[in-house]
């Protein structure tokens, strides 16, 4: 069965004293393609201040802050989906960015069926420092992919 | 340098509803999204879960008649962790949580054996066969793998030694040396031999920490639990389908 009505949509991110790479995750959602209808940080008790970066994105972004401080990402998340107004909830992580389509992409499939409960997207793989732990993670994911003579040079 | 990292083994849209014992389709919380109503209907997220939350809410969405749809096009770039004991504390983690999956979502009085299978006829997620399903008053799971095969050779070999078995113990460290070349030999390359000694030394470690971590979080839960170890010869998706 087709859905026309529109879907109003979430992001759920949860974060705990990383404000340097949840600005990078925020400023890749300003750039969306279809802009979510809300963006929803938990803070997981952070003892680091977040306000500079809240402040950076209020005007850019649909931003709402919420603080759960009983402690790990399932209940940090579940208080996510609580305050959520979302018919569709996206989750990603603090130490992610999104591409310009993603919210778009992620949000079409739910149209297409109503018994499609769940959507996942490809996660690409980055690395930042350099160094022997990241090249082998690297590696790893390019041997799993059969592509072992890439992973070798 | 940007890579795939996860999802080799799905391709565009409906996933399979089902797994073989806890190892499920799932998407990893960095990239997924969920209908209202499905993550209702389940409750949301378990929240005794050390790890493998995102395995865990994907299996029983599954199970409540809602469709998983993996969408490629939909992309978010994730940045790797750098540092050595970062990452064994994550495998450990895996491992840990992993325990717990079984524990909830497989069967409750039997001790069952699974195994990599790459043959074409099998269509489990991640390449991942049953082999034997055992009534035991200790439930558990053994990953059949060659990293497993070569410390039990090696343990097996000591014990022979110190029991006098001598004949034993040379046959057991002949298994563990057989093992140790199915396990080491397709990460060397002898064109860069010290850099892809250090990733297979890499790889020994990171696996060390997930088996460990496995028995810990299986103890825990009053189980065995045998980590599936990864192999080049892996054609799953997700770090041996579950990372």
């Amino acid at each position: 069965m087709i859905q026309t009505a529109r879907l109003r949509t979430s992001v759920v991110v949860v974060t705990k004293d990383r404000p340097e790479m949840l600005a990078g995750l925020l400023a890749s959602l300003v750039t969306q393609s279809l802009q979510a209808d809300e963006v929803l940080v938990v803070d997981n008790d952070s003892s680091r201040s977040y306000e500079h970066v809240f402040e950076a994105f209020r005007a850019r972004l649909p931003l709402r802050v919420v603080v759960e401080v009983t402690p790990g990402i399932p209940a940090a998340r579940n208080r996510g989906i609580a305050e959520a107004t979302g018919e569709v909830i996206l989750f990603s992580d603090d130490d992610c960015r999104a591409e310009p389509g993603w919210v778009e992409r992620m949000v079409r499939p739910f149209y297409l069926n109503q018994h499609i409960g769940a959507v996942g997207g490809e996660i690409l793989s980055e690395t930042r420092v350099g160094g022997l732990v990241e090249e082998f993670c690297v590696a790893e994911t390019l041997m799993r992919m059969g592509r072992s003579d890439e992973a070798k040079t | 340098m940007i890579i795939d990292i996860t999802k080799s083994g799905y391709r565009k849209g409906y996933l399979p509803r089902h797994g073989v014992g806890v190892f499920h389709p799932f998407f990893a919380t960095a990239n997924a999204a969920f209908r209202r109503s499905a993550l209702e209907a389940v409750n949301g997220f378990d929240g005794r879960c050390a790890t493998g939350e995102d395995i865990d809410l994907c299996i029983r969405v599954a199970r409540a008649d809602y469709e998983l749809w993996f969408e490629p096009s939909a992309k978010v770039t994730h940045f790797h962790r750098s540092t050595l004991r970062g990452l064994l504390v994550q495998w450990f983690r895996y491992g840990y949580g992993h325990a717990y999956l079984f524990r909830k979502h497989g069967p409750a009085r039997r001790l069952e054996f699974y195994r990599y299978d790459l043959s074409k006829t099998n269509d489990s997620p991640f390449g991942i066969a049953r082999v034997l399903s055992l009534p035991s008053p200790v439930p558990g799971m053994v990953f059949l793998s060659s990293y497993h095969a070569m410390h039990l050779g090696l343990v097996g070999a000591v014990a022979a030694f110190a029991a006098g078995a001598r004949a034993l113990g040379w046959t057991a460290l002949l298994g563990a040396a057989v093992a140790a070349a199915w396990y080491f030999a397709p990460g060397l390359d002898a064109r860069h031999p010290f850099r892809s000694m250090a990733r297979s030394a890499l790889r020994y470690v990171s696996d060390g920490a997930y088996v460990l971590g496995g028995l810990l979080g299986g103890f825990s839960q009053g189980m065995i639990y045998l980590e599936a170890t990864r192999t080049r010869r892996d054609r799953g998706a997700t770090a041996g389908g579950r990372e």
